[in-house]
């Protein structure tokens, strides 16, 4: 007998402070109960480090961004819709390797010394 | 599933650009390509204000304390004429007002610069303006007639309230530093060859300093088909050169990848 399977859409926010002009590097794992990923955008506690600012990510150890991505292009703002901007992926969850390399590059713009960023990976798990 | 290569040039002050650059190896099919551009500058900083939230269950609660509530009373209604009113008003009343928002109000973000500005302001204003708006425009005189005093204590509140929120923009804010982001422009033309026989683009303009706001929207679609280890000719003219100023051209491949 076919048991129905039910995916339910679930959310992972990874957060991270990036000092001015820093390259930060993230490392951490998604979540166990999480089984795919299949999205992903960030959002700046302050946007007006956004331009020249790029990142590079992992997810189970394939490149989903590749090197000198622009932040802009992931980057959700107050009036877009997440469907708009989440960059969109197919890879293996369940605890799997996620690695985050952000580039900072606001060392002359007038933002404060530190700023927050989170990534938000749009995940699905499949309930029985 | 779609990938991303990103093909990125510095390119400083008048300088044209011609090169050839390898595509990735399981890049099979091209399906669409776009261009930013970002010309950074040395700007000084702009001194800027960034107002703050209006405090308007603080200014409520103020104008419950007693030492406001109780000035109203039967003192204002009682005046013959709108002279003594005013008279009264300006030497009874407007002197707490002053003390009760200059002492009461204070936001964590000011300095002691700032809170002493911010001091001198609403002295300023309520010196200068409350009365006039009170009796001139709202025609206060007469209202203390017609309403009973309760109402007339929580007309003259509420009117306070409503002057505060029209000068919100002039006594809450805070100064701050802020960088003036550089203008767009026409920077230049680019045109991209694959294999150097298959125009991508040709001679199109690019916009320095966009706002790009989503990578999907931003995609000029394409339909390319490969060979393995193909190759990307880039020929940027700089038709803006301003000198100082680099400028980051960054090329995005959108492909199905193997």
């Amino acid at each position: 007998m076919e048991t129905s399977k039910e995916e339910i859409k679930k959310l992972q926010v990874v957060k991270f402070t990036v000092k001015k002009g820093e390259t930060f590097e993230f490392n951490g794992n998604t979540k166990t109960e999480h089984d795919r990923i299949k999205g992903l955008f960030l959002r700046l506690s302050n946007p007006a480090a956004l331009p020249g600012a790029t990142l590079r990510v992992w997810i189970d150890d394939t490149e989903i961004i590749p090197d000198d991505t622009e932040v802009a292009l992931l980057h959700h703002s107050d009036d877009m819709s997440i469907s708009d901007v989440a960059f969109a992926t197919d890879e293996k969850a369940k605890n799997s390797p996620i690695r985050i390399i952000y580039k900072d590059n606001s060392e002359n713009l007038a933002v404060e010394d530190e700023f927050d960023v989170r990534v938000y990976l749009l995940a699905e798990q499949t309930v029985k | 599933m779609k990938k991303y290569a990103v093909i990125s040039h510095e390119i400083s002050s008048n300088k044209h650009l011609n090169v050839q650059e390898l595509l990735p190896a399981s890049c099979r099919l091209i399906t669409g390509v776009f261009v930013t551009a970002q010309a950074k500058e040395i700007a000084p900083q702009k001194q800027t204000t960034v107002p703050l939230s209006f405090p308007q269950r603080l200014i409520e609660n103020l104008l419950e304390l007693e030492a406001i509530r109780g000035l109203f009373y039967s003192y204002l209604k009682t005046r013959s004429i709108s002279e003594e009113a005013i008279s009264f008003f300006n030497r009874e009343m407007l002197p707490v007002f002053i003390k009760v928002f200059r002492e009461r109000i204070v936001f964590d973000c000011w300095s002691e610069e700032e809170l002493l500005s911010y001091k001198n302001r609403i002295t300023d204003l309520l010196d200068q303006k409350l009365v006039t708006y009170l009796f001139d425009e709202l025609n206060l005189f007469e209202k203390s007639k017609e309403l009973t005093t309760a109402d007339f204590t929580e007309f003259i509140l509420q009117a306070v309230l409503e002057f505060l929120y029209r000068h919100r923009y002039h006594l809450f804010f805070k100064e701050v530093q802020e960088y003036q982001q550089p203008k767009l422009y026409e920077c230049g033309n680019i045109s991209l060859l694959v294999n150097g026989n298959s125009f991508l683009l040709r001679d199109y303009t690019v916009t320095a300093n966009r706002k790009i706001k989503t990578l999907q929207k931003e995609v000029v679609p394409f339909y390319e088909p490969l060979e393995v280890n193909s190759s990307l000719q880039l020929i940027f003219k700089n038709t803006q050169p301003i000198k100082g100023r680099t400028m980051f051209l960054k090329t995005y491949i959108e492909y199905e990848h193997e």
